[in-house]
């Protein structure tokens, strides 16, 4: 499904993110990338969604090749490819009903497929009975459910998770790493990237590990060591 | 339509929500209009300046009691072809003679006395009216030098012609200023117009990520702004209007002292659509351009 082959990503002026880095994940695929800051997560995440392009390499996405793709093919991989971040992203100053409202209006879906789905996604992640409040006013187990709930509005293939808890108490964190569990055995890919040793070893999923922009291990489920 | 709609209510959310960087668009644009209705009206009065002083500048060519009316008609014939002249009425003295009864009805001694004359004492002559106040000098040369010069008794030629056309060469130079004024003016809005939409666009830069991140396009993202500042600006242009009409209405009386010709209300809603359609045309181009410009570091994709 996502394939990268000798990927190499070089920041001006000569700041090495990534170093001929191939990989290849699997549709369905709950896998980690784990590693410090600076190995390289946030970079591989980016250029999954073709926020940034390879200094060199190839990437691909079903049958997308990442050189060749037209601005609207972009956008639609945008919509295939969700993303969640650790400072979460949201309006802020808008309600959290509007904060699913808004892709799902960008989809150009009508007004009652647009309640029913808001609907669907705010009970999802527990949030139907907060839906008139501001999202600045939820705590950050909350905004971040609320990003989680947007991101999944749209029906993306995938979802990237860049340090999703790096903001959030532990037990936040844990209600974070469930919803992510449950939503991978919807059959959506998760790609999550973090540093938290506790959720790599209670998720038990395939982990790569980056060092200094290149991969170290690639472990299969239940193989996990940290560097 | 739908999507359109959406777009409509985005845009106007983001004139609600920026509410401080509203205000500066309305007062911008307000201020903006202002200056540029005191420069058009700067430039009107000038122009109706000068031409109530061209009006002063008198040129008449007044004929000897034996002058051949044929004589005097080739002569205005010839005036007539005269490169810049817009004009030449010939007045007849009976004419002239019924014009200053007219004129002086009110007057019984001044009528008394004309009658106590038993003869018209006034001449036939000729008025011309030029288009630009060097073109009596070319006109005086001619008529002093040609042979026509027998029948004429003698030219007005305005005493103050030195100082009128001093005036006329001044109040032209004041003209091209004011142009100058008013293109900086324009010059300066735009600028204004472009660094407050920079300045609405870097403060809404985090919004306009998560756009993109929810996977909006580029026209979804840049019509919202576009809308929102061209909404702010038909605020601010409206509300400018109502200043200009009600301070025009408030002192219509007043700008007749100072030049009889000068209604700066009369032009204002005589020119009504030239004036503001020209105005507004342009403040929603500025806007656009700034808009897409201002956004352009943004929606890269």
């Amino acid at each position: 499904m996502i394939v990268f082959k000798n990927v190499t990503k070089i920041y001006f002026p000569n700041i090495t993110a990534i170093d001929k880095v191939s990989f290849e994940i699997k549709a369905g695929e709950f896998v980690l990338f784990v590693g410090r800051s600076g190995a390289g997560k946030t970079t591989i995440l980016k250029l999954i969604r073709k926020e940034e392009n390879p200094t060199q390499g190839h990437i691909f996405y079903k049958n997308w090749d990442y050189h060749r793709m037209r601005n609207k093919e972009i956008t639609l991989l945008r919509r295939k490819i969700a993303v969640i971040f650790q400072e979460f992203k949201l309006l802020l100053d808008r309600t959290v009903y509007d904060n699913i409202r808004l892709p799902l209006e960008i989809l150009g879906l009508s007004p009652k497929e647009i309640f029913k789905k808001t609907e669907e996604m705010l009970r999802l992640v527990d949030l139907w009975s907060h839906k008139t409040v501001l999202a600045k006013y939820l705590s950050g187990g909350e905004k971040q459910r609320l990003a989680i709930a947007r991101a999944l509005s749209v029906n993306p293939e995938v979802l990237l998770a860049d340090e999703p808890t790096g903001n959030l108490d532990p037990i936040s964190s844990m209600e974070i790493v469930e919803l992510l569990k449950n939503i991978n055995d919807q059959g959506i890919t998760v790609i999550l990237a973090t540093h938290h040793k506790d959720i790599v070893n209670y998720l038990n999923k395939r982990v790569i590990t980056l060092h200094q922009g290149r991969i170290v291990r690639d472990e299969n489920p239940g193989k996990y060591t940290l560097v | 339509m739908l999507y359109l709609i959406r777009i409509i209510k985005e845009g106007w959310g983001i004139f609600k929500r920026q509410k401080i960087i509203t205000f500066a668009n309305i007062f911008v644009t307000f201020l903006m209009c202002i200056f540029i209705f005191i420069g058009i009206f700067s430039y009107y009065f000038l122009n109706e300046s000068i031409e109530y002083v061209k009006d002063r500048l008198d040129f008449s060519i007044y004929f000897k009691d034996e002058a051949d009316k044929n004589d005097i008609l080739k002569l205005k014939n010839i005036i007539e072809n005269f490169q810049n002249v817009e004009r030449v009425t010939y007045v007849t003295k009976e004419e002239a003679l019924a014009n200053f009864q007219k004129k002086f009805i009110s007057n019984p001694i001044l009528v008394k006395a004309l009658n106590e004359l038993k003869i018209n004492p006034f001449v036939d002559y000729i008025i011309v009216r030029a288009k630009t106040p060097e073109a009596y000098d070319e006109i005086a040369n001619y008529v002093e030098s040609s042979p026509y010069r027998a029948i004429i008794d003698f030219l007005t030629y305005s005493e103050n012609r030195n100082v009128i056309l001093r005036f006329i060469h001044f109040s032209n130079y004041l003209k091209f200023f004011v142009a100058i004024f008013l293109g900086i003016i324009l010059l300066f809005s735009l600028l204004i117009i472009f660094n407050l939409t920079l300045l609405a666009i870097y403060s809404q830069r985090e919004e306009i990520e998560i756009f993109k991140l929810i996977g909006a396009s580029n026209f979804f993202i840049r019509t919202p702004f576009i809308i929102s500042n061209f909404i702010s600006s038909f605020v601010g242009f409206m509300l400018a209007e109502i200043f200009i009409f009600i301070t025009l209405l408030r002192t219509k009386e007043f700008w007749p002292k100072i030049l009889y010709s000068f209604n700066p209300l009369g032009y204002y809603l005589e020119n009504f659509w030239m004036i503001n359609l020209n105005l507004l045309g342009f403040i929603l181009i500025s806007i656009l351009i700034s808009t897409l410009i201002a956004l352009q570091k943004y929606l890269k994709v």
